[in-house]
């Protein structure tokens, strides 16, 4: 029972983490914004939340009428 | 395996923009840039620029021009935001009158703008349109386009 549990606590977690996790994708915007980028969230002005997916700082706000690609 | 993990390692670091000659550098960097690829022409665009800086000659001071003014394109391109505002400021500065200045006061109204940046943007797109030399209209219609946005939101 105590292993029972324990497995779908376990599968519960990692279910819960690849859920959470954003997955990067090619994104275009505005004139030249072209990056590899993970989707972080979208703010109150519902602009997304970019966020550089190759480790450098990039990031950017962009309302969603600028989006040319997703 | 161990020969062939070198012999990787050797290309990857032979391709490095210091470890190429200018020709070669120049080369590499118009490559990119003819497929608009902005981002990945920074690392030998910014060498160039280094190799360059020190001479007075016209024709590397006229070739400065672009090597500046491409990089900010490319930080643009990879939303490096904050570096592509100062790299297009400092273009801006040296190059005022550059037929790549009303594009590049665009693009740095760009970089404020998607930073969320709203006065920082609408100060740039203005002094933009304010521009009597300015001979880029789709610049303008651009800068017009953004100012319309930011007073919607």
């Amino acid at each position: 029972m105590k292993a029972c549990l324990f497995a779908v606590g376990f599968m519960g977690v990692c279910s819960l983490g690849v859920a959470q996790s954003s997955e990067p994708l090619q994104v275009r915007w505005g004139t030249e914004g072209r990056a590899l980028m993970a989707v972080m969230g979208i703010d109150a002005q519902d602009r997304l939340r970019l966020a550089a997916s190759d480790g450098s700082s990039g990031k950017a706000l962009v309302p969603m009428s600028d989006l040319k690609d997703l | 395996m161990l020969l062939l993990t070198g012999l990787l390692a050797n290309a990857v670091f032979a391709q490095s923009p210091g470890n190429l000659g200018t020709t070669r550098l120049q080369e590499v960097a118009s490559q990119y840039l003819e497929r608009s690829a902005f981002a990945a022409a920074v690392p030998y665009l910014s060498e160039l620029e280094r190799r360059l800086r020190e001479s007075d000659e016209s024709a590397p001071v006229r070739a400065r021009e672009t090597i500046l003014f491409y990089p900010g394109v490319g930080q643009l391109q990879s939303a490096e935001l904050p570096l592509a505002a100062s790299t297009l400021a400092r273009f801006l500065s040296l190059y005022p009158d550059s037929v790549h200045a009303p594009t590049a006061r665009l693009y740095r109204g760009d970089a404020f703008y998607y930073q969320g940046r709203a006065a920082d943007a609408v100060a740039t797109y203005e002094e933009l349109l304010a521009d009597e030399k300015l001979n880029t209209q789709s610049a303008a219609d651009m800068a017009r386009e953004r100012l319309e946005a930011l007073s919607i939101s």
